[in-house]
């Protein structure tokens, strides 16, 4: 009986690893040269998971890229794209950057989409000379690790902060301004800046009040911003949370001016948040596409493929494209090593490259060089079109105001 | 003590033959594990352990785990190394002391932080205690781990397992609110960039690497034998013992002599000291420590480990680590984005391990691999044919910690 | 540490408000205990069966998705609890079905249960994420509710949401007090947690009763969801998950495995999270709560009112 029923458990555990043996090994090609050879671009991010809203458009973006490449030509080699699914967090991140970095034909990442795992992982592609370009992570710190092939597609946070900052107190012109975040890296940081901002221009900042994400009540924070009175709220932080605090913020008698991020910039913000929507402001270093001449090409295909253009999804075609112009400059019978460093010096080298939302010029630590007012957007919660509506580049909707 | 396992009944007669008659034979027997050979090989089996735990890279290279390949398929292994070494660890609490310590993944986060407190690592402005090398600060890693089990242990102790359970967790909570609010840990943003340890042996150096993956797993190798010859050791010592007495009987054994609070805190310093060899471990390997990689349900799935293994089994821990870490990998691998049914293997590996848990408890509910001896505790007299209910009285009405009959002088009246 | 006086009032009432869900919460776990002396650690799971059956039920079926008002308003609140209620409570004795009581049947270890609850909550968690289900998005809850402001007191607002929440959760836990001290449902369920073999002597049917339990304790928990989705306004696969972790440390607060001890637990572990920010920061709450928790179990280590099951 008792040798029988460990032999049984042991089989159980042998067919447990079996399971792990058996299956054979997949796509191991060598990236040969010639015409028909490959190169692999790859992505990765949050494609599951609670934010996956924020990155599946993104993912979309940089397909689309991809396709496009691959209906037009030019490319020495025929691209495809590898996706990782992150769900945006960085535990998971540095072993699918190894994933990655291990795919023979792997020249190019477009991503991390999020701050958190770009910091995780950016050590592993900086180290195999992988260049990785992101489309929408905005911690300022992401620059600050002497990467030589990170690059950022986007205005970062110590760009965007200021432009809120400076929108609240210009725009908004609160005497007090109630300053939120979700104790989350993006959050806190950007909230961080915001704050400071606030307060070098004189405006009186109460907080910062930080929520638990992990948590839907947020009443203990409603009963300290009330308390405190302001005119303006900013919050830092992503839809998911942000949608149920404005909406438990004006249940609970706060009439201020709900502000956020572009972490907030999502459609579903709006069931979320309810009525408490309406007049919610978020800033976002991306372009409205649909208001961009050299734009409307990209929002005509990618409306009639997905039905919506969503958050950073033309900016991550711009950072898929920046990449594929780079590629069309290679050789499809160097190799892959060689490849990757020529996107690098290639990207590093580009000055006022043309894209679809901005321009692009590189600084040496992988940060873009901004002109907010022109990068950085305003955008509006608007009832009947259920998004967020683009009130303009901040630098008009500012000085206008 | 000499080859002390398979002589216990010998060295019983000897000494305490009173007492050994007393004894069947399945207490004093060894605890099982799968080949009972292994006794009389002695210290030659861990080499043995050793020597093939090494071959599993060359393996990997090899192509003899086609879906753990490359540099992913060994960072899958180092990590699974890692959860193997905290499932140990927790098996010291819960397998031999019955202590349900749900907050084990607290001292792995104090061992990881303290490792980026006292080398290099981070931002030019992150905050330092020291500067040292990586290896100096595995002792502290230990010890700050250590002292959190006595700070945890001493006021908690004397709650019964359940309430221990809720403590624990809460331990688990209020350390990672602390390390998210503070600012020396630079909060929710983590430390980066923690160093690698390097070694310079009879002229050779091993640069630790991000890349090198390997080298953390030869790391790793004997810090699992290390603990696993703790446990062996700790389990047929007279503290096992002790331990053993406290599972089973709290107060009988503390009428007995058993200094009970002074062994339920020695079992939880044990278990946190490895698992802050642990964290020391895996902040040096990942180079990136956040509070996001220490989250609640981190504490809870340890457990689920050991006990899915099979508490106090050593195989078990193993079996535990990689059902945690191998096994979601391979499903997402193998699953490459395809759904059954509109089921995701990949975003549902939580739920496929769910629905194993209770599957295992069901059908084996001692752990895939329960030792003999714990086996014959839980169903000693169970056999016969008493009604279910009568049973379940003994067994879950009138209890005490995790799997004995609960002493009704508490505080029950 | 800089005390704002002026926040008492207003987190007195909004900690009041959670308190409640809490209690409602508890009262599953402290159920189960009492009478298992087992961890419902699958009571989450359960909780948020109950608010994602009205989801679909009430949205998605009925497509209450605009605002009611007078007596419609409140036969779809009533028939929005009982749903909830009783699909949490068909899920709970599944649940007990599946997962408890073939190890019962083998006499498993109590830590065996633990596990196997865990492992259920898992399944039913994050088999919601998946996309043929709830996906990992927040849908919104069925709008049949508008949340309004009903009256102010002490500077905080409570809305009428807020109102049913706190009528709600006094008309259970009185109902429960009730069915637990005096009728006879109630009377095995004191006698099995107090002594099962004795309770079988005297002919209490156990399997019976702990099925019982569950499906009680179950049906507090879909009512507690169905508040909670109104309340917040949407569900989420893993909504359980925190209010589940709560609600058990109010139902150790109180002493668990006791009714009374679950409703008195709750409520000061509502009040003392909220009112903790009138001194310390609301990232610091949890911290308090825990100490103020090991504080309690210090000086009595079964809770505050001990673990008698009964009044």
């Amino acid at each position: 009986m008792m040798v029988s029923r460990r032999l049984r458990s042991v089989a159980l555990v042998a067919v447990l690893m079996l399971l792990a043996v058996s299956c054979s090994n997949k796509n191991n090609n060598s990236a040969s040269g010639g015409s028909n050879c490959t190169w692999t671009i790859g992505t990765m991010g949050a494609l599951s998971g609670p934010a996956a809203a924020l990155g599946q458009v993104i993912e979309q973006g940089v397909a689309y890229a991809v396709d496009s490449a691959n209906k037009k030509g030019g490319v020495p080699c025929k691209l495809s794209l590898l996706k990782e699914d992150s769900q945006g967090d960085p535990t998971q991140a540095p072993g699918l950057a190894r994933k990655l970095a291990q795919t023979s034909d792997l020249v190019a990442v477009v991503g991390p989409y999020f701050s958190g795992e770009s910091n995780a992982s950016g050590p592993l592609f900086n180290q195999a000379g992988i260049p990785f370009i992101t489309p929408s992570a905005t911690d300022p710190a992401i620059a600050q690790h002497g990467w030589n092939t990170f690059f950022r597609a986007v205005a970062n946070d110590a760009d965007q902060g200021p432009v809120a900052a400076q929108y609240i107190g210009s725009v908004l012109k609160p005497s007090s301004v109630a300053v939120i975040d979700d104790n989350s890296d993006y959050g806190k940081t950007l909230a961080g800046i915001v704050a400071s901002g606030l307060n070098s221009s004189g405006t009186t900042v109460q907080g910062p009040y930080h929520i638990d994400p992990k948590s839907n009540d947020y009443s203990a924070v409603v009963a300290q911003v009330k308390n405190a009175n302001p005119q303006a709220v900013y919050f830092g932080g992503y839809y998911p949370q942000a949608g149920p605090l404005d909406f438990q913020l004006k249940q609970g008698g706060v009439s201020a001016t709900f502000v956020s991020d572009d972490g907030t910039k999502d459609p579903a913000f709006g069931p979320l948040a309810k009525t408490a929507a309406a007049g919610a402001i978020v800033t976002c270093p991306c372009a409205d596409p649909t208001k961009l001449p050299a734009a409307q090409a990209f929002v005509t295909g990618v409306k009639a493929q997905y039905g919506r253009v969503g958050t950073f999804e033309a900016d991550a075609f711009d950072a898929t494209n920046l990449v594929i112009n780079a590629l069309k400059k290679q050789s499809g019978s160097a190799s892959v090593t060689d490849v990757r460093s020529g996107i690098v010096s290639t990207l590093h080298g580009l000055h006022a490259a043309p894209g679809i939302t901005k321009t692009y010029t590189f600084k040496s630590d992988g940060n873009l060089v901004v002109d907010p007012a022109r990068d950085i957007w305003i955008y509006k919660w608007s009832t009947p079109a259920k998004d967020f509506k683009s009130v303009g580049p901040s630098g008009k909707v500012i000085s206008g105001g | 003590m000499a080859r002390r396992s398979t002589d216990l009944r010998t060295y019983l007669n000897a000494n305490y033959p009173r007492f050994s008659g007393k004894m069947p034979d399945e207490v004093v027997k060894p605890a099982g594990v799968v080949w009972t050979g292994w006794q009389r090989i002695g210290y030659g089996r861990y080499l043995v352990a050793a020597a093939l735990m090494a071959l599993i890279p060359y393996a990997m290279d090899n192509g003899y785990f086609p879906v753990l390949t490359g540099n992913y398929g060994k960072d899958v292994l180092v990590r699974t190394g890692i959860w193997i070494l905290l499932a140990l660890g927790l098996n010291v609490v819960v397998g031999l002391a019955g202590l349900l310590d749900l907050g084990y993944v607290a001292f792995f986060m104090l061992g990881a932080y303290t490792t980026a407190f006292l080398t290099h690592s981070g931002a030019p402005d992150q905050f330092h205690f020291a500067m040292w090398p990586v290896w100096a600060a595995l002792p502290f890693a230990m010890l700050v781990a250590m002292a959190a089990g006595v700070a945890i242990g001493l006021p908690t102790l004397r709650l019964r397992g359940d309430y221990l359970a809720i403590v624990t967790l809460g331990f688990h909570e209020v350390v990672l609110l602390t390390m998210n609010n503070i600012s020396i840990t630079n909060g929710p943003r983590g430390i980066f960039g923690i160093e690698s340890p390097s070694v310079h042996l009879l002229g050779l150096n091993f640069e630790f690497g991000l890349t090198s993956e390997y080298y953390w797993w030869y790391l790793l190798i004997p810090a699992v034998l290390l603990a696993v010859i703790m446990l062996r050791h700790l389990e047929g010592s007279r503290v096992g013992r002790y331990w053993t007495a406290i599972r089973e009987d709290e107060v009988a054994a503390g009428a007995m002599g058993v200094p009970v609070t002074r062994m339920k805190v020695l079992a939880f310093v044990i278990g946190a000291s490895t698992s802050g060899v642990a964290g020391w471990i895996y902040a040096s390997y990942t180079g990136f420590i956040s509070p996001d990689s220490f989250p609640l349900l981190q504490s809870i799935l340890v457990l689920s480990a050991v006990v899915i293994g099979g508490m106090g089994s050593i195989a078990g821990s193993v079996v535990g680590g990689i059902l945690i870490i191998a096994l979601p990998e391979v499903i997402r691998t193998l699953a490459g984005g395809h759904t059954i049914f509109g089921f995701d293997p990949d975003t549902g590996r939580v739920a496929i391990f769910g629905l194993l848990l209770v599957i295992v408890m069901i059908f084996r509910s001692g752990g895939l691999l329960a030792p003999k001896r714990r086996r014959t505790e839980l169903h000693e007299g169970g056999e016969g044919d008493e009604g279910v209910d009568r049973q379940m009285t003994r067994d879950t009405a009138a209890e005490e910690d995790l799997t004995k009959p609960e002493p009704e002088s508490g505080p029950r009246r | 540490m800089h005390c704002n006086t002026g926040l008492i009032g207003p987190t007195f009432v909004t900690g009041l408000i959670l308190g409640f869900l809490y209690a409602l919460i508890a009262l599953g776990y402290t159920m189960v205990y009492g009478v298992l002396k087992l961890i419902n650690f699958a009571h989450d799971a359960v909780f948020t069966i109950g608010a994602v059956a009205v989801f679909y039920a009430f949205g998605t079926w009925l497509g209450l998705n605009s605002p009611a008002a007078g007596a419609v308003l409140i036969m779809i609140i009533v028939g929005a609890l009982l749903a909830g209620g009783v699909a949490s409570a068909a899920g709970a004795a599944g649940l007990q079905r599946l997962a408890y009581k073939p190890l019962r049947k083998r006499h498993a270890a109590r830590l065996s249960y633990l596990i196997s609850a865990i492992g259920a909550s898992f399944f039913v968690t994050y088999l919601l994420e998946q996309n043929f289900l709830l996906g990992p998005g927040q849908p919104a809850f069925p709008n049949f509710m508008t949340s309004t402001k009903a009256f102010g007191l002490f500077g905080s607002n409570v809305t009428n949401i807020g109102v049913l929440i706190a009528v709600t959760a006094v008309v259970c836990l009185v109902a429960l007090d009730r069915i637990i001290n005096q009728t006879n449902t109630g009377r095995s369920i004191r006698a099995l947690s107090e002594d099962v073999v004795a309770a079988q002597l005297m002919g209490v049917n156990v399997d019976r009763v702990i099925m019982l339990t569950f499906i009680i304790g179950g049906f507090f928990g879909g009512v507690a969801g169905t508040l909670y989705a109104l309340q917040f306004g949407f569900v989420v696969f893993n909504m359980g998950f925190l209010p589940g972790i709560k609600a058990f440390t109010a139902a150790v607060l109180g002493g668990i495995g006791n009714i009374r001890g679950a409703m008195l637990g709750g409520i000061l572990l509502g009040l003392i999270e909220n009112m903790s920010v009138t001194c310390v920061g609301n990232e610091w709450r949890d911290a308090v709560a825990f100490v103020i928790l090991v504080i309690v179990l210090i000086f009595k280590p079964t809770g505050l009112l001990g673990e008698r099951i009964g009044g």
